[in-house]
């Protein structure tokens, strides 16, 4: 990928990043985080994986337009290259908003959860868990989308479900905070699949 | 290197679960063309577009562009190349000129050359006053003109063009044709589909009627107005549109009418 191609990505991704969509995207990101945080969960990392995957389909793709993805391949660039870079691009603003997050916090609450907690589970569980996810929607481009991408995915979905409920078990034993979880992680998988289907179904 | 085809296609075909597509399209196009593909709705010929620029993968077949044979590993031919597509591939929450800098940029224009490249393609299109505004606030005519700017910044050996003029002002559609005479006559090849049938018999020097996915005429312009429509009177056909209905009409469906009309 040559450096031209690359600037190119970072600013069309920056500008969707502080588009004004995006900012009122995270403005309600950020008040349902605090409402949640203050009312339901005084957990800051289930709050902040929750969000992240509210967060995650608008990344994925610049302005949240579903079209855009397929637009890159008429251009000469390895479409692989793109999704990596997309994901360190997710990575970096993440890891942009985690601190705006956790600052946020600081003046909120007199006791909080180390800054250490947040960034250990982050970079080893949502990190690989997104990585995975690109990996299995994108590796076979143009190939046959078979079903097995579906059960891997349901598998990790759930195995995350199950970890981050026990958390949320232990913490505050509250049915409706499991419900809430499970409605994040539809809204995700929904869009993400959305997204993918948009990607694959002409090259079927 | 003297190449004999910019565009060869040979025995491409695509199958959608049980519908065929395309049923092995075999075109070969020299340089300095201005190849047109007519056909009726959902005859192919987007199909055909869509394969060469790595959207949708064929099922069978051989493309060959500029002499390299491509698939859906390589990716660097697409540097010579330029698309317009039936569906817009703009980044609607962009302005004009931020997305021309983004397309300037995936085709690697010279940083230098940028800004003045599309200064000189938004005044050529009269979109000068525009460039700040969001392409979502185009009209249609506007969006295609900004796409067909995008496709021809990096000066492409191979233009790949699906109904480039529809929608466009007659003024415009003037300059793209100029631009297009242009640089076909400095050696670039380039392909249109359209539903115009005289602007195609006017504008291309070859013309190829696509119908169910098979190729079912091809020839240069020249020689439609010879082509025996009668074999016994040796009538010869007036138009494209002559032929192109006498090829992809069947003959008990034009008889059809509406019964309460």
């Amino acid at each position: 990928m040559e450096a031209q191609q690359i600037k190119a990505l970072f600013l069309l991704n920056l500008k969707s990043f502080f588009s004004l969509e995006q900012i009122v995207n995270t403005l309600l990101i950020f008040c349902t985080g605090f409402l949640w945080n203050y009312y339901v969960n005084e957990n800051i990392i289930i709050n902040m994986s929750v969000m992240y995957f509210l967060f995650f389909p608008k990344l994925c793709s610049p302005f949240n337009e579903t079209r855009v993805p397929r637009m890159y391949l008429i251009y000469p660039i390895n479409f692989k290259s793109v999704v990596i870079l997309k994901d360190l691009f997710n990575t970096f603003f993440f890891i942009l908003y985690l601190i705006f997050l956790y600052i946020f916090n600081l003046f909120l609450r007199s006791e909080h959860y180390g800054i250490w907690d947040v960034f250990i589970y982050f970079f080893f569980s949502v990190i690989p868990l997104t990585m995975l996810c690109n990996y299995i929607f994108y590796k076979n481009y143009g190939q046959t989308y078979n079903v097995l991408k579906y059960v891997v995915l349901s598998m990790l979905i759930i195995f995350s479900v199950s970890s981050i409920t026990f958390l949320s078990v232990k913490y505050l034993p509250t049915l409706i905070n499991i419900v809430i979880i499970f409605i994040f992680f539809y809204m995700w998988y929904k869009n993400h699949l959305n997204y993918s289907k948009l990607i694959f179904k002409e090259g079927e | 290197m003297i190449l004999d085809y910019m565009i060869e296609l040979t025995g491409l075909v695509k199958k959608y679960n049980k519908i065929h597509a395309l049923q092995g399209i075999t075109l070969n196009i020299n340089s300095h063309k201005i190849f047109g593909l007519v056909g009726p709705n959902g005859a192919g010929k987007s199909t055909i577009i869509n394969i060469i620029a790595g959207l949708i993968n064929k099922t069978a077949g051989q493309i060959k562009l500029i002499g390299l044979e491509i698939n859906s590993n390589n990716y660097v031919y697409k540097q010579r190349l330029g698309f317009v597509l039936e569906k817009y591939i703009l980044i609607e929450k962009l302005t004009g000129k931020e997305y021309l800098f983004f397309a300037s940029r995936m085709y690697n224009v010279e940083e230098t050359n940028i800004n003045n490249r599309i200064n000189e393609l938004l005044e050529v299109f009269e979109l000068s006053d525009k460039g700040n505004t969001l392409i979502e606030d185009y009209s249609l005519g506007m969006k295609k003109k900004l796409a067909f700017a995008a496709a021809i910044i990096h000066n492409p050996k191979i233009l790949f063009l699906d109904e480039p003029f529809e929608n466009v002002d007659p003024i415009s559609r003037k300059k793209m044709k100029d631009i297009l005479k242009r640089m076909k006559e400095k050696g670039a090849t380039v392909f249109i589909t359209s539903h115009a049938l005289a602007e195609v018999e006017d504008f291309c020097d070859e013309v190829a009627i696509i119908n169910k996915g098979k190729i079912v005429y091809q020839s240069e312009t020249k020689d439609i107005r010879n082509k025996i429509k009668n074999e016994v009177t040796k009538e010869t056909y007036q138009s494209l549109e002559e032929i192109f209905i006498d090829l992809t009409t069947d003959k008990d469906e034009n008889d059809k009418t509406l019964s309460w009309i």
